[in-house]
């Protein structure tokens, strides 16, 4: 699985303030879109880009950044399969559907398209899916090796056909292979060396021309793609950090899309000028207040409960939707909404009770010193809640400052960039933060978040996004069950368990449900598609300029 | 004259070595390049505890963090000179390739900026003092009071505003005719489209320095106008243009040129705002970044190159004193 972690900023944007329309209206159309015109070839398309990551190295917690991999991974590595449309399809890579044989052991076989090349003209291989496991599984510095460590071999005999075996049954195996490299140019090399800075190799519609570190990203189409070719002749990624400074540059011209809405920008705003669009998606994504249980005082499950139930989760998700959205409700879970069939419910016993969180620190020995925060044994409930410089991100954290403040918890706030967020996420330098992630699917399966083997550490490389940090041999259990049931109720009953552990162990705090905005110029841009997937540029090489320019 | 400068450059260089101690000792003072291992260490059960207090030990050793500050500092400095300035912490790029990259986009900016603020320095402070008390002499001044008091991040804004937005929805325009973000365009390049995107970021740099330089230039004129060798210019009927040309401005000059580089070294205080602002990728983009980052890696290195910068600058400004003013070869 490629979870793939958004930047703070891209999380709360996003995810957050931009959530209008989660569930009831999928998009807004403040001008109504053309559609009678055919795609014309040529152009080249400008979107502001709020973060670019550390690395492009896409396997590496440096390549996580989600808005990175949007620009420069997604469009240049080739994938197996797409979640669009709440379905499964096969990418150009693949020559029809995958055929799964449920054993034990359980096996799934991949046939390749014979058109499908690389950009040096060299063929994409089961060699290729076996390099890239076997640098999943045992390459250095890998943000994620879920599901892929449940992977007993891949046979690569027939250049043509991949045949994935498992240990054990693994349900989500659909989200695997969703970054499959070229074994014929990093085998033997330092791959983390070699992609860090970009790379010219592809395998998608795109190359990257160049990638100029705080200014741009430049995508030029991939001359051996076999499948559609792109319509433009380029797209540009302007890196701009400033949410007023991408706002302005959308409103004069210089842009021609924003990744989300700015916080400076409403809906009205965006009335005013012409041939705007704005879209707004549900996705499958989710942010929530994680907390380092290995760091006092979080390392206390009572003090996580008491937290929990100081906070006010929808009024934090209304404030800050609320003049968008104004009915939308915190998430309950580790899973969105937008996952209907497998979305429970069980952190809805936590609301706002007083009673309980003295009850609950009392229990624990703590007790209220003369400035109203909690102590024990001379340890004040004090923590640090790290998080983005995004005006959203900051008001996230100032309200539940505020309502934690008012519950006897002394919380300070940090800001980060986003590889610095992610930096320190990893190394477990962090208090409690607010974390965002868009899950490429809707699979339910979360043991990269939350089972022990995913906490990343010294002794492996910092692998793994379980950055809460909990370790629980039942939470481990309950997880290994949801990915190893194959049966789809079975599964649903898996999942209400590890949830309900999950909640009673809150490692930490879902808030708001993932949405994917896109704000563009219908006067000059065609091609965008909403879509439940938290990628609205899945489909970049059917866009195209009206009028040639975009 | 060749003695003097070499003697300065020497001063300087010492001058460079003190404040690059004084930088390092404060940097180790105020962060920790371990923090992030530290931190880790922090979390963990008791193995773990153990395997990273190994880990920050080792790492302590890797760095040589565990020997005294001065030979720290005696090995930072040797690295440095040799152009080994470590690697960024986020990027895991190296800092000298970071720094020459964006030192390059902020010099742009600098040299265009300078160059524009001397030139309107100099044309509003003479145009002040050689009517002094008139309508102009008036206007210029208030404009230079409201253009000090005027934040630039304000200033940078409404520019955006009134001189990109207004004019592209007011002549219905396809592209803006002065740009805010970047150096170029994504279609274009050339000339005429690096110098509409120059013009906003310049002009924000440049407002804070126009107004200033030129009063203390009107100041300096006024004071020159007003000596007696210019009088006795006048009575000789030396014609007034040649007389604020060739007598006034040159002597006003030189200290003006003191004041100048001085603001010219400062001007990387400002470039933060700016280059924020306008999505320009130089030095003070690279400092906020490392600031917001914790990128400890990043920090001291960019302040001994700002450091060097006005150095240099002083430097600069104490050799044209010497050109302007023989008196003070003496």
């Amino acid at each position: 699985m490629r979870s793939i972690r958004r930047n703070t900023a891209a999380a709360v944007v996003a995810m957050v303030l931009a959530g209008a329309g989660c569930s009831a209206s999928p998009t807004k159309h403040l001008t109504p879109p053309a559609a009678t015109d055919q795609p014309a070839k040529g152009g080249t398309l400008v979107i502001a880009l709020a973060g670019e990551p550390g690395c492009a190295d896409w396997l590496a917690p440096c390549g996580t950044v989600q808005t990175g991999f949007t620009a420069m991974g997604r469009p240049t590595v080739p994938r197996a399969l797409d979640f669009i449309d709440g379905q499964y399809r096969p990418t150009a890579v693949l020559a029809g559907e995958p055929v799964v044989t449920g054993g034990p052991p359980q096996r799934v076989t991949y046939r390749i398209n014979p058109k499908a090349v690389w950009s040096d003209g060299q063929p994409i291989t089961s060699s290729d899916f076996r390099y890239s496991w076997d640098q999943i599984v045992n390459g250095a510095g890998i943000a994620n090796r879920t599901g892929f460590d449940q992977i007993e071999s891949v046979d690569d005999t027939d250049p043509r056909t991949a045949v994935v075996t498992f240990k054990v049954p693994y349900a989500a195996w659909r989200t695997l292979f969703a970054t499959i490299l070229p074994k014929h140019l990093l085998d033997g090399k330092d791959r983390g060396g070699e992609m860090k800075d970009g790379y010219s190799w592809s395998g998608g519609p795109w190359m990257i021309d160049h990638w100029t570190r705080g200014q741009e990203i430049r995508l030029v189409p991939n001359p051996r793609y076999w499948d559609r070719a792109p319509n433009l002749d380029a797209v540009m990624w302007k890196i701009i950090p400033d949410t007023a400074a991408a706002l302005a540059a959308y409103k004069t011209g210089q842009v021609s899309l924003l990744q989300a809405l700015p916080p400076e920008a409403t809906a009205a705003d965006l009335h005013a000028l012409a041939d705007t669009r704005l879209d707004v998606a549900t996705s499958l994504g989710v942010s929530w207040v994680s907390f380092n249980t290995q760091k006092p005082p979080l390392d206390s499950l009572a003090v996580r409960q008491a937290l929990a139930y100081s906070a006010d989760r929808d009024a934090v998700v209304s404030q800050v939707l609320g003049p968008i959205k104004p009915d939308v409700k915190a998430v309950q879970s580790w899973t969105t909404p937008a996952s209907a069939r497998w979305y429970v419910e069980p952190f809805a016993r936590y609301r706002p009770d007083p009673a309980k969180v003295t009850q609950l620190m009392a229990a624990d020995g703590w007790a209220k010193g003369a400035d109203g925060i909690w102590a024990k044994a001379g340890q004040r409930a004090q923590f640090e809640l790290l998080g983005s410089t995004a005006k959203s991100n900051q008001l996230v954290r100032q309200i539940l400052q505020s309502q934690w403040k008012a519950a006897g918890f002394d919380v300070s706030l940090a800001d980060a960039a986003p590889a610095a967020q992610a930096d320190r996420e990893a190394k477990g330098a962090y208090d409690a933060d607010i974390s965002g992630f868009a899950f490429p699917s809707d699979d339910p399966g979360r043991c990269a978040f939350l089972c022990s083997r995913s906490i990343p550490s010294a002794a492996n490389a910092n692998s793994g996004q379980n950055i809460t940090r909990v370790a629980d041999p039942a939470l481990d259990g309950a997880w290994a069950r949801v990915d190893a049931e194959i049966d789809d109720a079975r599964r649903l009953d898996a999942v209400k368990v590890a949830e309900g552990l999950t909640a009673d162990l809150v490692p930490g705090l879902p808030f708001a449900p993932g949405v994917a905005t896109l704000v563009y110029s219908t006067a000059r841009l065609a091609g965008p598609v909403s879509n439940n997937v938290p990628y609205p540029f899945y489909n970049l090489n059917e866009w195209w300029c009206r009028g040639g320019q975009c | 004259m060749v003695s003097f400068v070499v003697r300065r450059i020497g001063w300087s260089l010492v001058v460079l070595l003190v404040a690059s101690g004084v930088m390092f000792v404060l940097v180790r003072a105020t962060t920790d390049p371990l923090s992030s291992v530290r931190a880790a260490s922090a979390t963990g059960g008791d193995s773990d505890a153990v395997a990273s207090g190994r880990l920050v030990a080792a790492e302590q050793r890797r760095l040589g963090l565990d020997r005294p500050l001065v030979a720290q500092y005696g090995h930072w400095l040797g690295a440095f000179v040799r152009g080994d300035w470590g690697q960024s912490i986020v990027s895991h790029r190296s800092v000298g390739r970071e720094i020459r990259a964006k030192l390059w986009n902020t010099v742009q900016l600098i040299v265009w900026g300078i160059a524009f603020s001397l030139a309107m320095s100099v044309i509003v402070g003479v145009a002040s003092a050689s009517r002094q008390y008139s309508a102009l002499d008036h206007g210029l001044s208030g404009l230079s009071f409201v253009a000090l008091s005027m934040p630039s991040f304000w200033f940078a804004l409404m520019s955006i505003e009134l001189a990109v937005f207004v004019p592209k929805r007011a002549l219905h325009l396809d592209h803006p005719l002065l740009y805010s973000v970047g150096l170029h365009s994504a279609t274009g390049g050339g000339a005429f489209d690096y110098l509409r995107h120059l013009v906003l970021p310049v002009l924000t740099l440049s407002l804070p320095l126009v107004a200033s330089w030129s009063r203390y230039l009107r100041s300096s004129m006024l004071d020159v106008l007003s000596a007696p060798y210019i009088r006795t210019a006048r009575a000789k009927g030396v014609r007034r243009s040649r007389v604020l040309r060739h007598h006034a401005l040159q002597n006003a000059l030189i200290p003006f040129t003191t004041v100048s580089a001085i603001g010219i070294g400062g001007l990387f205080g400002g470039l933060i705002i700016t280059e924020t602002i306008f999505s320009w990728p130089g030095m003070g983009q690279l400092l906020y970044n490392a600031l917001l980052t914790g990128d400890t890696n990043v920090l001291l290195p960019w302040l001994v190159v700002a450091a060097s910068f006005v150095l240099a600058c002083n430097l600069v400004a104490d050799v044209m004193h010497v050109v302007l003013d023989p008196r003070v070869r003496l």
